[in-house]
């Protein structure tokens, strides 16, 4: 039975000239788990708009083509029928509420509806346990974390119990840990009930064996390809890639060994606990392959940043204890760590804004005390979460040249270098634009430039890739990696491991408040306890490698 | 720490917050009139004993809040004195060459104990009474439409985030080298990102209220209501009593 039939739809917001999703058919079939996957501005999220009729009913957009969904033409809907047919969840925790407790937000729903005080008693109650939110019930949403907002919200959707979700990129803004347990919770949501679930993902891991079809959008417009997963990500992965849309690790992998004829899958593997099972059916062992040594180069110069038992806190409550650490010039560091571990403090520490209370910290072998805190700027750069924050000027252009004028470098230099960095961040096209107008990629290329558009030796960028999509955190991490060749040093904040072991030469935890780990990325990894004790989760990646190893040392394909 | 006084399980937190609103401006213009410095004294001192015994507010909290409003209420004595309108006939002392007068001090103080009759009262409001219920009230006995009452509501949500923002772009800002300098040139480099990142908050908070079912109608259910209480029939009668004893007491200083 379809649920949802889309034809010919396409929308064109007010003051553009090509529309922000091109024409588009599609049918969704009632209790369908459906993966829509699309290159950035591709038209995923009007799409989800228009679905429970926010297009045109609240924003404002010009919408072409129809839309019906349980048979009904949208247009019909008033505003308290649509979301007992169609629930959003939107990607920004921080923006979804308008209630102070997580029960004053989940009864507002079910308020506005006007569902009776018995109907919605029992319904809080019900959705406050399959969401383990029992114990938050009366919890400030601003004191919880992203992971458990995301949870509030789908608390709030599933109280009004429509027969459609849609998920906006839910987990773009939290950690892998919260992401899982995200993700399971509406895969049971699914299972439990005859519901369609329609995720908008960019980069989906978890949870695709659970998954009946994968949509692709094209930029263009229209269906790119669909079908279900193990199938497009076997035979059509290319084009995926092609398009700029993730394929998930483990299915790529597998393509891979596949085609080079050293295993044939059958099922396709979706997870790697599917992939084990298949390679303990053939008898096939893991190999490890013996790592390459993370060999120190011997330094002649002193390190770039050394720390000692640094000890920092705020008013009473100790944020760092004893974190002791070295980072040479040139080198990669990731700071990982759980939130509130002191991440973006012992940042703000190695920025010159806060000074540690104890403990030492040599910048080139000399005490940091004993520089001035505009020195140490100069040296530094920061890059914040939000890059908006730190743009002050109205061009990109200004935007780029400001640490130099400050400085007052000559223009004949300034000139030079500034062409040299529209190109290293290709801003090139857009160098008279406004800094707010860029899009978000751009956006988060513009603020790590004007940190370096001075004499920065250290870089410290903090959760750099958060809400990017594929193509921008590899065109970020393109560029930082160039700009480490020319000698930079870089500290990042993530909790991307994949990233961790793609880009960084040594890892930082932090757990607790102080170091639990400094060393190699590759040692770090093999932290098995550890690993499990700060709760990071080994990339896919990494975990595959053995079994290619071992798969590419057979002598006969079975 | 506003919070855990407005969640207490007092006295005046359970009164109807319309009505406490409602005391607030019953007293407000009450004290219009009143032109002699005792009358509001009396009252304030009245109004302070009631947020600490009926309220639950410790005494340094209150202090410490009332503290500014002492100053802006010592500053109309300050005014009186030094530049009155016309100077009284008797002098209790004088500073320097300045004659202080004993009519000018009076009048400086009751002006100023007006002020502080209003802060208090202002913060017994504020105190003991939870946003959520005040909004909720209004909705539901003031027929505030829900439109306004829940907007606002997501408004007050937005107050913190403000405050971590703009620190945040306080400190993004010093570290490209703008150094801590206060002027219009800096406000105006704040107030871009302010207000870009407020619209799109607004914009997205709006949708997600619309996509929850909100419309903005009356044609919705109460969870909680907010009914009216024994308490408050307790409250308007100590209001009563309160405003009827200080006028009895004070009426041979004001005649």
């Amino acid at each position: 039975m379809s649920n949802a039939a889309i034809r010919g739809l396409s929308i064109t917001y007010p003051a553009d000239n090509q529309p922000a999703l091109p024409p588009l058919d599609l049918d969704i079939n009632t209790g369908e788990n459906i993966l829509l996957a699309g290159p950035s501005g591709c038209g995923k999220s009007s799409l989800a708009l228009a679905l429970q009729g926010l297009i045109p009913r609240v924003i404002e957009a010009e919408k072409t083509g129809t839309l019906t969904v349980n048979e009904t033409e949208l247009e019909h809907w008033t505003t308290a029928q649509a979301c007992r047919h169609v629930g959003i969840l939107f990607q920004d925790p921080e923006t979804q509420f308008c209630m102070e407790t997580v029960e004053d937000e989940i009864v507002f729903g079910m308020e506005n509806i006007g569902l009776s005080i018995e109907e919605i008693t029992s319904r809080l109650e019900h959705v406050l346990e399959i969401t383990g939110l029992r114990e938050h019930r009366f919890s400030r949403l601003t004191t919880l974390s992203g992971g458990l907002k995301q949870k509030a919200a789908t608390a709030c959707l599933l109280a009004l119990d429509p027969a459609v979700f849609v998920l906006d990129e839910p987990t773009a803004n939290l950690d892998p840990k919260s992401s899982e347990d995200f993700i399971q919770l509406w895969i049971n949501t699914a299972a439990r009930g005859n519901k369609t679930l329609l995720f908008i993902e960019h980069n989906m891991e978890t949870g695709l064996e659970y998954i009946d079809r994968v949509i692709a959008l094209r930029k263009e417009g229209g269906v790119l390809l669909e079908g279900p997963p193990r199938t497009v990500f076997r035979e059509k992965a290319h084009i995926l890639e092609q398009e700029g849309i993730h394929v998930p690790e483990v299915c790529r992998t597998a393509r891979r060994v596949e085609q080079e004829g050293q295993i044939t899958w059958d099922p396709f593997p979706l997870n790697l606990e599917e992939w084990e099972v298949q390679c303990a059916q053939r008898g096939i062992q893991k190999r490890n392959e013996p790592a390459p040594d993370f060999s120190a180069k011997s330094p002649v110069a002193p390190p770039l940043i050394e720390a000692e038992n640094l000890t920092f806190s705020y008013g009473a409550e100790r944020i760092l204890e004893n974190v002791s650490f070295t980072l040479h010039t040139g080198e990669f560091a990731a700071l990982c760590g759980s939130n509130g571990a002191g991440k973006s403090t012992l940042a703000h520490l190695l920025t010159g804004l806060e000074q540690p209370e104890e403990g030492t910290l040599f910048r080139k072998g000399k005490e940091s005390s004993r520089y001035r805190t505009e020195e140490i700027m100069k040296q530094t750069g920061f890059v914040f979460q939000n890059p908006e924050h730190q743009f002050i000027c109205d061009s990109v252009e200004d935007e780029l040249t400001y640490g130099w004028r400050m400085t007052g470098s000559n223009p004949e230099f300034i000139r030079a270098e500034l062409e040299e960095m529209l190109t290293l961040f290709q801003l090139r096209e857009k160098r008279d634009a406004n800094p707010f107008s860029l899009s978000q990629g751009q956006k988060r290329r513009l603020s790590a430039a004007v940190m370096l558009a001075g004499e920065q030796e250290l870089l410290i960028l903090d959760e750099p890739t958060f809400g990017q999509d594929e193509s921008g955190t590899n065109a970020l991490m393109e560029m930082l990696k160039k700009w480490q060749q020319r000698g930079g040093s870089i500290i990042m904040i993530t909790h991307d491991m994949e990233l961790v072991d793609r880009y960084a030469d040594k890892v930082l935890l932090l757990h607790e408040k102080s170091t639990a780990f400094q060393g190699g990325t590759d040692t770090f990894f093999q932290q098995n306890d550890l690993l499990e004790k700060a709760s990071i989760n080994i990339p896919v990646s990494r975990k595959l490698k053995p079994w290619v190893h071992s798969l590419e040392r057979q002598e006969a394909p079975c | 720490m506003l919070e855990q006084y407005q969640q207490k399980d007092r006295f005046l937190q359970k009164v109807n917050p319309s009505l406490k609103l409602g005391a607030v401006l019953v007293i407000i213009i009450m004290m219009i009139p009143v032109f002699n410095p005792w009358t509001p004294l009396l009252l304030f001192g009245c109004t302070v004993i009631m947020i600490i015994a009926l309220g639950g507010v410790s005494f340094r909290f209150l202090g410490l809040l009332l503290l500014p409003f002492l100053l802006f209420a010592f500053s109309f004595v300050w005014i009186q004195v030094v530049f009155p309108d016309e100077r009284g006939n008797t002098i209790l002392f004088t500073i320097g060459s300045l004659p202080v007068s004993l009519e000018n001090v009076s009048t400086g103080v009751s002006l100023g104990m007006r002020a502080l009759v209003f802060g208090s009262w202002s913060l017994l409001f504020v105190l003991t009474t939870e946003p959520s219920r005040f909004m909720l009230s209004l909705i539901q006995q003031c027929k505030l439409p829900p439109r306004f009452g829940y907007g606002m509501m997501a408004a007050y949500r937005f107050l913190p985030l403000f405050r971590d923002e703009l620190r945040q772009i306080r400190t993004a800002h010093r570290i490209r080298g703008l150094g801590e300098k206060r002027g219009i040139g800096q406000l105006k480099r704040y107030f871009i990102p302010l207000m870009a990142g407020a619209i799109r908050k607004a914009e997205r908070t709006a949708v997600a209220m619309e996509s929850k079912g909100f419309d903005g109608s009356r044609n919705r259910t109460f969870y909680h209501r907010i009914h009216w209480n024994r308490y408050d029939a307790y409250f308007a009668g100590l209001l009563l009593l309160l405003l009827t004893t200080i006028w009895f007491v004070s009426s041979p200083w004001s005649a």
